[in-house]
């Protein structure tokens, strides 16, 4: 029960706080449909077909989509030990009885659910400029979010880390954000790379959360046509989330032993 | 059981010397670098206001940071309500209300209230019973003005007393309050130390250790006092007691002597 009520009090602040800023609020889904049609008018260029033999706006759609709930991923737990570290909130927190790795799971629920929300804007704005959803495999859709939500996530906390211990913005970040933008096949089908880079992009999650999720939505690929990516990411996550979680929980015992849990 | 409501023995703590990567890796929780509370043990009774005194820097913060769990001593031992600190830092953290010495440690643009929720729900406190604490805790503190304004716009007083509100909101035993007047003005501080005195200490039986600067707040409220300077205790006992051992005219005068003839 006490886990309950912590969780939906992390919600309701960052819910308080985002209601807060109501024209931000407005701009950010304003944002959403002029992307959309930018795209929409920047893949008439492209003939059709050419994508992975998918049209190139469901492409570039899906690509959006999927980058902006990565992007998210990555960086709400980091803005979330920053945000706190700027308010100066972040003793007055771990004076209560709520353990570091509650803290950091309540702290991006609100934001995960409002990537989701983002992405999920971003189908519903596909679909008024003539998007077909008919073929959406909705089992598979909802494994690949969830895989690849974690997956991110967990390199996200290994940043939330960083910000916690080193304060600043971190490498690790702008590194992973920045290769997965390059490499990952958001814009651009990966046989446009050079065969070296094609092979490391195997290397990021988001190559695999993108077959996976331009398969389920565009050409309603079941769970069993997508178990490659499927398998992919939920090694990955195998993987690095113990990893990431244990990096977390030492971070903050470093803050207890330093004293720096207040520093900026 | 121990009697006392908080226990430390030969409490250490030093601070690494620095953040950098390398020393992160190399040595990642060797303390290295300078002591900044050294070899104290005291005792502190249920229902005592205890006031810790010294310059700045004499390592008072962090013995109440410690007593918070917020930073791990280096050596010895602290209990609070019979829980240690490191190995029970849950429970510690379920018997005591911590007042942080910056007033800023609120999300600036929600209201006193929805501040105060949050925190009272990190506690584990129903909904519910989360309103009834904080309509009572407001009240006590006289400080129902600040529930449906936003924490950015109250005064520096009014954000000083929100904090006190939070470390009170669950009824704690053990109250801690790293300079709890000083942002008041000088009627609020007197106001705050008889409140705490009288009411938390005297009828509600609460254990308070407070952090302050003012030698006339620590005689008016503190049942004892402990001076600290250079991480060490160089005095302690009531008001009278230091004043009579170290001699002088009034408490300024003993507290003046302490810190000379230690350093």
């Amino acid at each position: 029960m006490q886990t309950m009520w912590q969780a939906w009090a992390f919600f309701k602040r960052d819910l308080l706080s985002d209601l807060s800023y109501k024209f931000s609020f407005f701009l950010q889904v304003l944002n959403i449909f002029l992307t959309l049609a930018s795209f929409y008018f920047l893949s008439k260029l492209v003939g059709d077909g050419i994508l992975r033999n998918y049209a190139p706006f469901p492409f570039l759609l899906i690509g959006m989509a999927v980058n902006g709930y990565m992007t998210t991923s990555l960086y709400c737990f980091a803005q979330g030990i920053r945000g706190n570290q700027q308010a100066g909130t972040l003793k007055a927190v771990f004076s209560t009885p709520i353990s570091p790795l509650s803290f950091l799971l309540y702290s991006s629920l609100y934001p995960m659910v409002r990537a989701g929300m983002d992405a999920a804007l971003y189908l519903l704005g596909g679909v008024l400029f003539g998007l077909s959803l008919a073929n959406v495999h909705l089992v598979s859709m909802l494994v690949i979010f969830t895989l690849s939500v974690v997956a991110f996530g967990s390199i996200g906390i290994l940043s939330a880390t960083f910000t916690l211990v080193f304060k600043k913005g971190d490498p690790l970040l702008w590194l992973f954000g920045g290769l997965s933008w390059l490499l990952g096949g958001v814009f651009y089908p990966l046989e446009v790379l050079p065969p070296f880079l094609q092979q490391a992009a195997q290397l990021l999650p988001i190559t695999h959360a993108l077959d996976g999720m331009r398969a389920a939505v565009l050409r309603g690929a079941s769970p069993a046509e997508i178990l490659p990516q499927i398998e992919i990411l939920a090694l990955f996550s195998l993987a690095s989330v113990p990893l990431s979680l244990l990096a977390f929980v030492k971070g903050v015992e470093w803050t207890r032993v330093s004293g720096s849990l207040s520093h900026l | 059981m121990s009697r006392f409501a908080i226990t430390i023995e030969h409490l250490t703590k030093a601070f690494p010397a620095g953040n950098s990567l390398p020393s992160l890796l190399l040595a990642p929780f060797r303390a290295r670098g300078t002591e900044v509370v050294r070899d104290i043990s005291l005792e502190i009774a249920p229902g005592e206001v205890f006031g810790l005194l010294g310059p700045n820097g004499a390592g008072k913060t962090t013995l109440v940071e410690i007593l918070a769990t917020l930073l791990l001593p280096t050596r010895g031992e602290v209990r609070v309500c019979g829980y240690d600190v490191v190995r029970q830092a849950m429970q510690v953290r379920k018997v005591v209300g911590y007042c942080p010495a910056t007033a800023e440690s609120f999300y600036p643009r929600l209201t006193g209230w929805d501040n105060l929720q949050f925190f009272a729900l990190l506690h584990g406190l129903p909904a519910r019973e989360a309103r009834q604490k904080i309509t009572g805790t407001l009240n006590l503190v006289g400080m129902d003005g600040a529930r449906a304004v936003p924490f950015q716009r109250l005064s520096q007083g009014m954000k000083q007393r929100l904090a006190l509100v939070r470390a009170l909101l669950t009824d704690p035993p053990v109250v801690l309050l790293d300079e709890p007047t000083k942002s008041l003005d000088p009627l609020l501080q007197v106001e705050l130390g008889q409140f705490l005195r009288r009411d938390l200490a005297g009828r509600l039986g609460k254990t308070i250790v407070m952090v302050t600067h003012s030698l006339a707040e620590a005689e008016a409220v503190c049942h004892r006092i402990a001076i600290m300077n250079q991480g060490r205790l160089v005095a302690l006992g009531t008001p009278q007691e230091i004043q009579k051992r170290l001699g002088g005219p009034n408490l300024a005068a003993a507290y003046e002597k302490a810190l000379r003839t230690e350093s």
